[in-house]
């Protein structure tokens, strides 16, 4: 009687003893499998972390290779089509701003990236955006899409310039001439043609005198005075004086450059043979002004120099 | 008294109760091979976070590589380095239970781009892995 009674009370103890194992491990199981999903989440994360930012290195390189000076697609007004991961890849926007976009990158060549160059001011801004995923126009919808931004600016170093030209004192017979006594008030020098662009960055002259001159450097087109310079004379020796801005000469200009001669005061002359070349720059002919007029002298001589004027020439 | 005491307990025989344990054993045997399942992926994760920052490194080594050749003379130049058949350095070199290969291809192409890869790969119980990032790069210093 008290063996049943015993089974009685103890009845359902296996229920209960199978529903608290179970329930327990069950719980281990899930916040288990939840651990290990979050941590397989983190370590895809990173995979595609990576997938979007080396997309994004991709297009700043891109954006980086042709910016330089050798292509230099960015500060042309009609961009060529420019060319990286082995496709030709369309500009978008207008100068000074471009954008474009680079698809099948990454080691599935589903990565794309968008890049933007804006070239408005001194400084380049390059904005690439990478993406593990993306279709041609670099869009996708897909949740699993990481973004990964790359911004830079820098400042493009100005390409060095050439050597230094002086083609008048570098010509032979240019600068040992004759005197002139008592010429007149007016600018003498000569009219020359740049066949490089490049900048002219100094003004030169030989007077007999050593009295102060003004060497002025005109547009042969309209006879504006792009530049001058106040220069000492040192009794026949050669003086130059440094522009503060330099000017910036186009291929194929003309310009002239004279130095006004003042009053009672004697000048150089001497026979040569124009025009010709030296270096960059073609020497047209002498020019000679009229009486008094600091104007463009517009008067030609082939065969005589007279001046002595000449310039600082640097291609760039 | 016995007979009060088998008739009460009908229900129990030997077969029921087999069944109730097999029951309780097949939810238990489930329970568990998902939870080894469950720590053999967490296994998988930490080697997959092991395995990007390797194949992270083996990019960067190359990039380095190409700013050596291209910045400073002495150590080669961009052409040298484009036609660098395999990267010398991870010849698979073995980290421990990881293998990196590190190559560059150049297929259609551009003379002055390159396509580098890195690919990490390891093995664990359900099987080999592999992890691989590539970046192109150009020789755009001036």
């Amino acid at each position: 009687m008290m063996n049943i009674k015993k089974i009685k009370k103890n009845k359902g103890f296996v229920l209960l003893f199978v529903i608290v194992i179970s329930s327990i491990i069950l719980a281990i199981t899930l916040s288990i499998m939840n651990i290990s999903l979050k941590e397989i989440k983190f370590g895809t994360s990173a995979r595609d972390t990576n997938d979007a930012f080396f997309a994004a290195d991709t297009g700043a390189e891109c954006a980086l290779f042709n910016d330089k000076s050798t292509v230099n697609a960015f500060t042309n007004p009609s961009p060529p089509t420019i060319t990286c991961n082995g496709s030709s890849v369309v500009l978008n926007g207008t100068s000074p701003i471009w954008n474009f976009v680079l698809s099948g990158l990454g080691s599935g060549g589903q990565g794309c990236a968008k890049v933007t160059v804006n070239k408005s001011s001194s400084t380049t801004a390059i904005i690439s955006k990478g993406y593990n995923l993306g279709d041609a126009s670099c869009l996708s919808s897909s949740t699993n899409r990481v973004e990964r931004e790359l911004q830079m600016t820098f400042v493009a170093s100005s390409p060095p310039l050439g050597p230094v030209e002086n083609p008048c004192r570098n010509y032979n017979s240019c600068g040992a001439g004759s005197l002139a006594t008592n010429p007149g008030p007016f600018n003498q020098g000569y009219k020359f043609t740049v066949n490089k662009n490049g900048v002219i960055n100094a003004l030169w002259a030989k007077t007999p005198d050593n009295l102060t001159h003004t060497v002025r450097l005109y547009d042969n087109v309209d006879g504006s005075v792009l530049a001058s310079v106040d220069i000492n004379g040192n009794t026949g020796m050669w003086v130059s004086g440094n522009l503060t801005t330099p000017v910036s000469v186009i291929s194929g200009h003309s310009y002239v450059v004279a130095v006004r001669i003042t009053i009672g005061n004697s000048s150089y002359y001497e026979p040569v043979s124009m025009p010709f070349t030296a270096g960059n720059i073609t020497v047209n002919e002498s020019r000679l002004g009229t009486w008094g007029s600091d104007a463009i002298p517009t008067s030609v001589n082939v065969t005589y120099m007279y001046g002595i004027a000449d310039i600082t020439f640097q291609t760039n | 008294m016995i007979k009060l005491f088998k008739q009460k307990n009908r229900a129990f025989t030997l077969v029921e109760t087999l069944i109730a344990l097999s029951i309780f054993s097949v939810s238990i045997i489930a329970m568990m091979s998902i939870l080894g399942g469950g720590i053999a992926n967490t296994n998988y994760a930490k080697n997959k976070m092991t395995a990007s920052y390797l194949a992270q490194e083996g990019i960067e080594y190359v990039r380095n590589m190409r700013d050596n050749a291209v910045l400073y003379t002495g150590s080669g130049n961009w052409t040298s380095f484009r036609n660098t058949p395999y990267i010398s350095y991870p010849t698979p070199v073995d980290f421990i239970g990881f293998t990196r290969e590190v190559w560059l291809d150049k297929s259609g192409l551009g003379p002055d781009e390159v396509k580098i890869f890195s690919t990490v790969s390891w093995t664990q119980g359900s099987g080999p892995f592999s992890i691989t990032f590539s970046e192109n790069l150009f020789n755009w210093v001036e």
